[in-house]
C-alpha cells in the first residue's frame, strides 16, 4: 500500500519495537487492572488474548495514551510516556478503536471519518483521499454518504475500523474488532489485517481464538494484569497437545497455558 | 409496591419531585412579597411549568425499545403516568394554600397542571423526552411576556394566565390535556 | 479544514433547528404587539431585545441540549486518543451554534421587517447598534449554555437553565427596583435593553459600549470553561467575566435616564410643500398625509374664528402632557400623534380634527393634565360648530352645558371668551379655563 512517508519515518528507527512496557502497571478505577506487565511489540499483528478482567481493555487504553501508566515504564515508538511528553505527535501516529465505539448518530460514514481524520490532525489536503481510501478499504464505500444511525452494528464497527486507519497509523490498537461481522466480512478483515501487517504495529484485543490464529503474526495472553505467554500462533496451539479444554487446537493451548500460569502463580504464593 | 418504587426508580422520578418541590416553593416564596392577582396567576403558570417540565425525562426509559418487547400492556400504564404527573403538579400547587398565602386556587392548579401535563406528554411524542420541556417552557414563557389577552381565541390561546373561571382557558387545558394524554399512552415516547 | 468541519458541525447538529425554534418563537412574540412597532424601525428593535427576556433562557436551554451531545454520543474515549486540543475540538461547534444564533435572531427580525418595510420612511442609523448587540448577547447565551451543559450533561440541565434564567431575568429588575432606583448601571448588565417610551429617542453609545464590553467577557468566559481541559484553567474563567463586568460598569451611563438619548435625525420636522403648512417629525413622516386634511381644516377653522390663529401644524416631539410646564407656541399648531401598526394616524380623521381643536388649538400641559376637559372640549365644540361628542367620564353633561352657555352669548363675546381660553391654556397656567368661558376672565 502507498502512503507517503514523512522525514521521520524514513529516518532509521532507533527503537526495538513500536510497543514497550517495561513492568507497567495502570489503574483502571480503583483497581489495578496491569500489574507488572513487560512486553515488546513490533511491525505486525499481534493477538491480544485473555480472559475478562484480565486488563485486556485497559492495556488498549493506555497504549492509546487515554490513559496514563500508574507505574513502570511505557514506551511508544521510542518516546517514553513518563513525565513531560508530546502526546499530540505521538497521538498522530496512534489509530484507535475502542471497545465501546462512541460516535455522532447524525453524521454520515463520510463526515465522521473526515472529523476523525481532521482530530487526528491528517494534513487538510490529504483528508479527502485519505477517507476515501478508509473507507473502500473496509469495503463501506456504497454506504458512505448515509447516516450511521442507519448502520447496523457489523457496519459500524466497520466504520469504527475506518475511522482507525484514516490516518495511516503506525500503531492500530482495535479492541474487539470483529464484533458483529458476519463469516464473509471478518474474511475480509483478516485481509485488511494481513495487509496491514507490513509497516504497522496492530493490535488486536479478541475473544475469538480463531482471528487470532488466522491472521495474527503474534499472540499475546495475559491474565489478570501479567503476561502469560507470547509467540505465534502455532507455539499456541502446540501448547494444546498436552490435554486441554477446547474444539480447536488453539483454544486447547488458551486453556493448557492460562492453567498452567495461574498454577504457578498459585504456588508462587 | 415494590414494583412501583423500581419504576419510578428508573424513570429519575424521586429527582424531578425534588426539582418540582423545591421551585415550587421558590416560585411561592416570590409571591408572598405580596404581588398582585395577575402576578399570583403568572406565577402560578410557571411553576406548572417548571413542574411538569422536571418530570418531563421520566415519560421514557433508559431503553425504549427493551421497553417495548415488555408483555404488559403499556398503553393504560402511559396515560397513568400523564395522570399521576397533572396530580402531582396540582397537589404541589394546591398545597400552598395551607401555607395561607396560596400560590394558586384549586381551579387554577388543577387547570394549569391538566394542560401542561398534557402538552409535555404530546411533545414527548412528538420530540422525544429529552425535548418534552420545550413546548410548556416555550409558550408559558411566551405567554408571560405577552400577557393575558382577552376575546376569541387570544384568550384560549394565553390560558395559562388566565384568572379561574375562564370557560375557554379551562376547555382549552382540557383539550391540551386529553390530546397529549392520549398521544403519549398511544405512541409512547419518541425516543 | 476548520470550515469544512464547521459545515458539517451547521448540517449535523442542533444548530439548523434552534436557528428555526427561534425565528418561530420570536415571531410569536412580536406579532400579537404588532401595533405597537408596526411601522417603525427602531421600536421593532427595542421590542426584540426587550423579548430577550425569553430568548436568551432558550439560547442556554439550547447550548446545553447541543453539550449533551458529547456525553450521550459517549465519544469521550474515543476522542481522548486524538492529537487535536480540545479548543480545537469544541470551536467549530460553538461556531455553529453561534451562526445558528445570529441567524436566528436575524430571521426574527426579518419576520418583523415584514411589517415595516411597506410603510416607514425613517430608518435610524441607531437601529445597527441595538440589532447587532441583541445578536451579540444570544450568541453569549448559546456559549454560556455550552459551557454549563459540558460541566452537567443530564437531561435536566437544558429545562433547568431555560427556566432558571427566565426566572432570573424576570426578578432581577424587581429585585433591583425595591432596592431604589439609581442602580441602572449593573441593570444593563442584563442583556435585556427596557423599552423607551416614545420614538423619539435612541439609545446612547455608551450604553451600547458597556452591553458589548460586558457580552464579550461572557462570551469569552463561556468559551473558556467550554473548552479547557484542566479545573485550574477552568477557574481562570471567571476572570474576563468580572473584569468585563468592571469595565462595563465604569463605562456604562450612570443613571436610567441617560440610556436613552434623544434622537435628533427623528425629530427632524418633514413638512407638506402646499400652504398651509402641516410637518411631522421625520420618524412618523409615513403619517404626514393622515395628518395633512385634519391639520390644514383645522388651521382654516382656527384662522376664520379666532385672532392670532397658528399659520402651520407640527408634531411635537417632547409630550407636552408628561413633561413640560412651558408656554406653548402660539404660532404653531402643536400635535401628538398615535401610529398604528401601519404606520399611519392611529385616530380616524375626524377624531384628530377635534383633537386638533381640543383647547382651541392648545395640548395639555403636564401641570394641568387632568384638569378643565370640559372647557377644553366645549372651545372645540365652539370651532366646529358641532354640539361636543359625548365623553365617557362626562357625567352630567359639563361640556355640553358650557357649549350650550357659551353658544347663548353675543358673537363677538363668544369669540373674546374662546380667545382667552386659547391665550390661558397656552400659558400653561393653572387658570380655570371653564371660568374663562362663563365668567370671561381670568379669576386670579
Amino acid at each position: 500500500m502507498i502512503r507517503t512517508l514523512g522525514a521521520a519515518e524514513t529516518a532509521p528507527t532507533t527503537y526495538i519495537g513500536e510497543i514497550r512496557a517495561q513492568e507497567l502497571r495502570v489503574r483502571a478505577g480503583r483497581r489495578m487492572a496491569v500489574d507488572g506487565l513487560d512486553l515488546t511489540l513490533g511491525t505486525g499483528v499481534h493477538g491480544l488474548l485473555g480472559p475478562n478482567g484480565a486488563g485486556k481493555t485497559t492495556l488498549m487504553r493506555a497504549l492509546a495514551t487515554v490513559l496514563r501508566p500508574a507505574g513502570g515504564t511505557l514506551e511508544l515508538l521510542g518516546s517514553s510516556l513518563q513525565g513531560r511528553v508530546d502526546l499530540r505527535a505521538l497521538r498522530r501516529e496512534i489509530g484507535y478503536l475502542p471497545q465501546e465505539f462512541g460516535y455522532y448518530p447524525r453524521f454520515t460514514v463520510r463526515e465522521f471519518v473526515e472529523y476523525m481524520a481532521w482530530l487526528k490532525e491528517v494534513p487538510g489536503r490529504e483528508v479527502p483521499g485519505a477517507v476515501q481510501r478508509a473507507i473502500e478499504r473496509v469495503g463501506l464505500a456504497d454506504r458512505a454518504d448515509d447516516r450511521m444511525k442507519t448502520l447496523s452494528g457489523g457496519m459500524l464497527r466497520r466504520a469504527g475500523i475506518a475511522q482507525a486507519i484514516v490516518n495511516d497509523p503506525r500503531i492500530l490498537l482495535l479492541d474487539e474488532p470483529t464484533v458483529g461481522l458476519d463469516p464473509e466480512q471478518r474474511l475480509d478483515f483478516r485481509e485488511l489485517l494481513r495487509d496491514l501487517a507490513a509497516d504497522t504495529c496492530v493490535v488486536v484485543s479478541t475473544h475469538l481464538v480463531e482471528d487470532v490464529v488466522a491472521a495474527c503474526t503474534d499472540v499475546v495472553l495475559i491474565d489478570a494484569g501479567r503476561l502469560v505467554f507470547q509467540g505465534v500462533p502455532s507455539e499456541l496451539e502446540r501448547a494444546g497437545d498436552s490435554g486441554g479444554v477446547g474444539d480447536s487446537a488453539a483454544e486447547r493451548g488458551y486453556t493448557v497455558l492460562l492453567r498452567q500460569h495461574r498454577g504457578s502463580a498459585e504456588g508462587a504464593r | 409496591m415494590r414494583l412501583l418504587s423500581l419504576y419510578l426508580r428508573s424513570r429519575r422520578v424521586p429527582a424531578a419531585l425534588a426539582a418540582v418541590l423545591v421551585s415550587t416553593v421558590a416560585l411561592w416564596s416570590i409571591g408572598l412579597a405580596g404581588v398582585d392577582a395577575k402576578t399570583r396567576l403568572v406565577l402560578a403558570a410557571l411553576a406548572a411549568a417548571i413542574g411538569t417540565a422536571a418530570l418531563a425525562p421520566g415519560l421514557v426509559g433508559a431503553d425504549p425499545a427493551l421497553d417495548r418487547t415488555a408483555a404488559l400492556s403499556w398503553p393504560p400504564r402511559r396515560a397513568g403516568h400523564v395522570l399521576a404527573m397533572a396530580a402531582v403538579v396540582a397537589g404541589v400547587l394546591a398545597a400552598t394554600v395551607l401555607t395561607g398565602d396560596p400560590l394558586a386556587t384549586a381551579t387554577v392548579a388543577l387547570r394549569n397542571a391538566a394542560g401542561l401535563a398534557g402538552l409535555v406528554a404530546l411533545a414527548a411524542a412528538a420530540l422525544g423526552a429529552g425535548l418534552a420541556w420545550l413546548p410548556p417552557v416555550a409558550w408559558t414563557a411566551v405567554v408571560v411576556m405577552v400577557g393575558p389577552q382577552a376575546g376569541g381565541y387570544r384568550e384560549a390561546l394565553t390560558w395559562m394566565v388566565q384568572p379561574g373561571g375562564t370557560a375557554s382557558a379551562t376547555v382549552t387545558a382540557l383539550a391540551v390535556g386529553a390530546a397529549g394524554a392520549l398521544a403519549y399512552a398511544w405512541r409512547g415516547s419518541r425516543s | 479544514m476548520m470550515a469544512r468541519v464547521l459545515r458539517t458541525e451547521l448540517r449535523r447538529s442542533s444548530a439548523l433547528w434552534t436557528a428555526i425554534a427561534l425565528v418561530v418563537l420570536g415571531a410569536a412574540m412580536l406579532y400579537p404587539v404588532v401595533d405597537a412597532w408596526g411601522g417603525r424601525w427602531m421600536p421593532l428593535a427595542l421590542w426584540q431585545r426587550e423579548y430577550l427576556f425569553v430568548l436568551w433562557p432558550m439560547a442556554l436551554g439550547a447550548g446545553a441540549w447541543q453539550a449533551r451531545r458529547e456525553s450521550r454520543a459517549k465519544v469521550g474515549e474515543l476522542f481522548g486518543a486524538t492529537p487535536r486540543p480540545r479548543w480545537q475540538r469544541v470551536a467549530p461547534t460553538a461556531g455553529a451554534m453561534a451562526v445558528a444564533m445570529v441567524a436566528g435572531y436575524l430571521g426574527m427580525f426579518a419576520a418583523g421587517a415584514v411589517s415595516v418595510v411597506p410603510s416607514a420612511g425613517y430608518f435610524p442609523l441607531g437601529l445597527l447598534p441595538v440589532v447587532a448587540v441583541g445578536a451579540l448577547s444570544v450568541v453569549a447565551a448559546v456559549v454560556l449554555g455550552l459551557a454549563i451543559g459540558r460541566m452537567a450533561p443530564s437531561a435536566f440541565t437544558p429545562p433547568a437553565l431555560a427556566v432558571g434564567g427566565l426566572v432570573l431575568l424576570i426578578t432581577l429588575p424587581l429585585a433591583f427596583d425595591s432596592a431604589g432606583d439609581d442602580v441602572p448601571g449593573a441593570l444593563l448588565l442584563s442583556p435585556v435593553l427596557y423599552r423607551p417610551d416614545d420614538d423619539f429617542v435612541t439609545v446612547a453609545a455608551s450604553a451600547h459600549l458597556a452591553q458589548v464590553l460586558w457580552l464579550v467577557a461572557l462570551l469569552a468566559a463561556g468559551f473558556l470553561f467550554y473548552a479547557a481541559v484542566q479545573w485550574r484553567t477552568r477557574a481562570l474563567a471567571a476572570v474576563p467575566a468580572v473584569l468585563g463586568a468592571v469595565v462595563a460598569l465604569a463605562v456604562a451611563p450612570g443613571a436610567e435616564a441617560d440610556v436613552t438619548v434623544p434622537d435628533l435625525a427623528a425629530r427632524k420636522q418633514v413638512c407638506t410643500s402646499d400652504a398651509p403648512k402641516v410637518c411631522v417629525a421625520a420618524v412618523h413622516a409615513s403619517a404626514l398625509e393622515d395628518l395633512r386634511g385634519p391639520g390644514q381644516k383645522a388651521l382654516t377653522i382656527l384662522a376664520a374664528k379666532l385672532p392670532l390663529a397658528p399659520t402651520s401644524v407640527a408634531e411635537s416631539p417632547t409630550l407636552w402632557l408628561y413633561e413640560d410646564s412651558r408656554p406653548q407656541p402660539a404660532g404653531t399648531l402643536l400635535v401628538d400623534l398615535e401610529i398604528d401598526a401601519s404606520g399611519g394616524a392611529a385616530e380616524p380623521q375626524r377624531d384628530l380634527l377635534w383633537q386638533l381643536l381640543d383647547g382651541a388649538g392648545t395640548r395639555r400641559c403636564a401641570n394641568t393634565v387632568n384638569d378643565y376637559w370640559p372647557a377644553r372640549l366645549a372651545a372645540a365644540a365652539w370651532l366646529m360648530g358641532e354640539p361636543p361628542p359625548a365623553r365617557m367620564a362626562d357625567s352630567g353633561g359639563q361640556a355640553r352645558k358650557l357649549w350650550d352657555a357659551l353658544g347663548q352669548l353675543p358673537a363677538d363675546e363668544q369669540r373674546a371668551r374662546v380667545a382667552a381660553l386659547r391665550t390661558a391654556a397656552l400659558a400653561c397656567a393653572t387658570t380655570d379655563l371653564a371660568g374663562v368661558l362663563t365668567r370671561g376672565s381670568a379669576p386670579r
